[in-house]
């Protein structure tokens, strides 16, 4: 690791661990914004089997 | 595909493996949603369309191509871009929690570099097929698919491609700015010409190009290939995502832009494909829209082609410099493009072998990245609950949480190879031929639920245990990490 970029790598690093800092880790993705695309796509793809095979 | 890296000017983070600081993160909503429609309403797209069309009819291209290309996205959606964006890192970075700093390194290395010039070769030979065809209908010329003519317009697009590849994103964000929203263009064009052509009723009464096919098994294999074109989003859409800014934004554009940009492309594919009786897309236009209209339009996607390799191959790029560590980030920018395009310099002069077996190709790539995918998918989600570690991702001294063994997390890449032993088992990618039991359950899926719960299993009574993984002592959710006060190692 090169020294230019681990310093501002450490720098980062302290940031993003820093309460005060602005930077930080994005909160995690909500689980129902999962569920719900996945029912989207069970509904959708039982409505595109139905209308092929049906 | 457009991208709008250099929209302002470069900073540190978004240009390097460093994890991105708030300013840096430019992409809102939007603006990965249409980045992600640029990337999808490219001429692979047709190519797909074109593939699906052989197995099946109107009404089962729809299907197959909403579901599996559904399924895949969900996947490539969540496992690369939710960790890359939420932690601000580079795809290879957020690997390091599943396969190790080393082990992360060499899948980077190997994916991108492999399936770039795969791509690359593919997409030039479809440009030389392109104005080989301009050339027979203009010229009167007979110049065959596997002619010198479309080798050397497949060599001169790779080299076009690198040229342009040289002068950095810049040239890449003008060249798309053009192209992206021309494609969308030539796509809806080619619908309205289709259904000028045929009626709604005809086309979904056409017979697949290859109509001897076992119904139930062609339904099968059309799923299968959407599944694995979908897949083959997996390399590009981490480093992509990581430019959000939020969990959110760096998710459902994916759905929006990846998702129905590329099953509107690939249908309006397979619906052309259909109608004229041909899975090559550059036998299309002229029989649509005429000698000039659809002369144009065959000029422009053989154009296209270079853009769409040039997209890819820049992904690649910064996938393999930040892969390759302090070697990578040393070699200038236009060596290491030679190097990724030296593959598809040789494969353009075995054009009939390489673009007639598009089937193939996207199953090699499914072979390990749906394994991947699973692991990847996993090890963040389910066994992590979406923490990381953000210093021990930079951390390559022994004992370090994500350096396992040697930098290498051996039961990742075993619980891949078993989901890739699987897959091979249903689906010989070398003579493409499906089991039975492929008929009920695809490759991909139970590929990606092999390696998945092996992976669980296996971290579970092995990993954990050895005290490896740092899965003992996840970061909370605020991005304060426990080991915090650690240097980081020689990553």
């Amino acid at each position: 690791m090169d020294q230019n970029f681990r310093s501002e790598l450490d720098r980062r690093l302290d940031l993003y661990e820093d309460p005060a800092s602005d930077e930080g880790v994005l909160p995690p993705l909500p689980v129902g914004d999962i569920v719900i695309s996945i029912v989207v796509l069970a509904v959708l793809s039982m409505a595109l089997l139905g209308w092929c095979f049906l | 595909m457009s991208f709008h890296i250099s929209r302002s000017a470069p900073e540190p983070g978004s240009t390097s493996d460093l994890p991105l600081l708030k300013k840096e993160r430019i992409w809102s909503f939007g603006d990965f949603s249409a980045a992600n429609i640029g990337l999808a309403i490219a001429t692979w797209a047709f190519l797909q369309g074109g593939a699906v069309a052989y197995y099946v009819g109107a009404k089962e291209a729809v299907a197959s191509i909403v579901i599996g290309y559904g399924i895949s996205i969900i996947f490539v959606a969540l496992a690369p871009c939710v960790p890359s964006a939420r932690y601000g890192v580079e795809q290879f970075v957020s690997l390091r929690s599943s396969f190790g700093t080393s082990g992360s390194r060499v899948i980077m290395l190997v994916l991108s570099a492999l399936l770039a010039a795969a791509w690359a070769a593919v997409l030039a030979i479809m440009c030389g097929h392109a104005f080989a065809n301009v050339c027979n209908a203009l010229l009167g010329t007979d110049l065959a698919t596997d002619s010198l003519f479309v080798k050397l317009m497949g060599l001169s697009a790779v080299i076009v491609s690198w040229i342009i590849l040289t002068q950095g994103p810049r040239s890449i964000e003008t060249v798309n700015k053009f192209v992206s929203p021309g494609l969308v263009v030539v796509t809806l064009i080619m619908l309205v010409l289709v259904f000028t052509q045929i009626g709604w009723t005809e086309l979904m009464e056409l017979k697949p190009l290859a109509a001897d096919f076992d119904k139930h098994m062609a339904f099968m294999i059309a799923i299968e290939l959407n599944v694995a074109g979908g897949l083959a989003w997996w390399p590009n859409v981490g480093n992509l995502a990581r430019l959000t800014r939020s969990s959110r934004a760096a998710y459902w554009p994916n759905m929006i832009g990846l998702f129905l940009a590329s099953v509107l492309a690939a249908v309006v594919g397979a619906f052309a494909a259909l109608a004229l009786g041909s899975e090559d897309p550059t036998l299309w236009m002229i029989p649509l829209g005429g000698f000039v209209l659809g002369g144009l339009a065959l000029l422009f996607v053989g154009f296209a082609n270079i853009t769409s390799i040039v997209a890819q191959g820049y992904a690649a790029l910064v996938a393999v410099r930040g892969g390759a560590g302090s070697v990578g980030r040393r070699l200038p920018w236009p060596v290491l493009g030679a190097l990724l395009f030296v593959p598809a310099v040789v494969l353009v002069f075995f054009p009939d072998v390489t673009y007639n077996n598009y089937g193939r190709f996207v199953s090699w790539g499914a072979t390990a990245l749906a394994p991947l995918c699973a692991v990847q998918f996993v090890d963040f989600f389910i066994l992590r609950r979406q923490r990381l570690d953000l210093r021990a991702m930079y951390d390559n001294r022994p004992g370090s949480p994500y350096h396992f063994s040697g930098g290498f997390n051996v039961v990742a890449f075993v619980s891949a190879a078993a989901g890739a032993l699987t897959y091979g088992l249903l689906l010989n990618p070398v003579d493409y031929i499906p089991a039975e039991a492929f008929r009920w359950l695809t490759a991909s899926l139970p590929a990606m639920i092999v390696s998945g719960v092996l992976y669980w299993v296996l971290t579970k009574i092995i990993t954990i245990p050895l005290g490896q993984g740092g899965f003992g002592a996840q970061a909370p959710a605020t991005g304060e990490p426990e080991s915090a006060g650690r240097g980081p190692g020689r990553l």
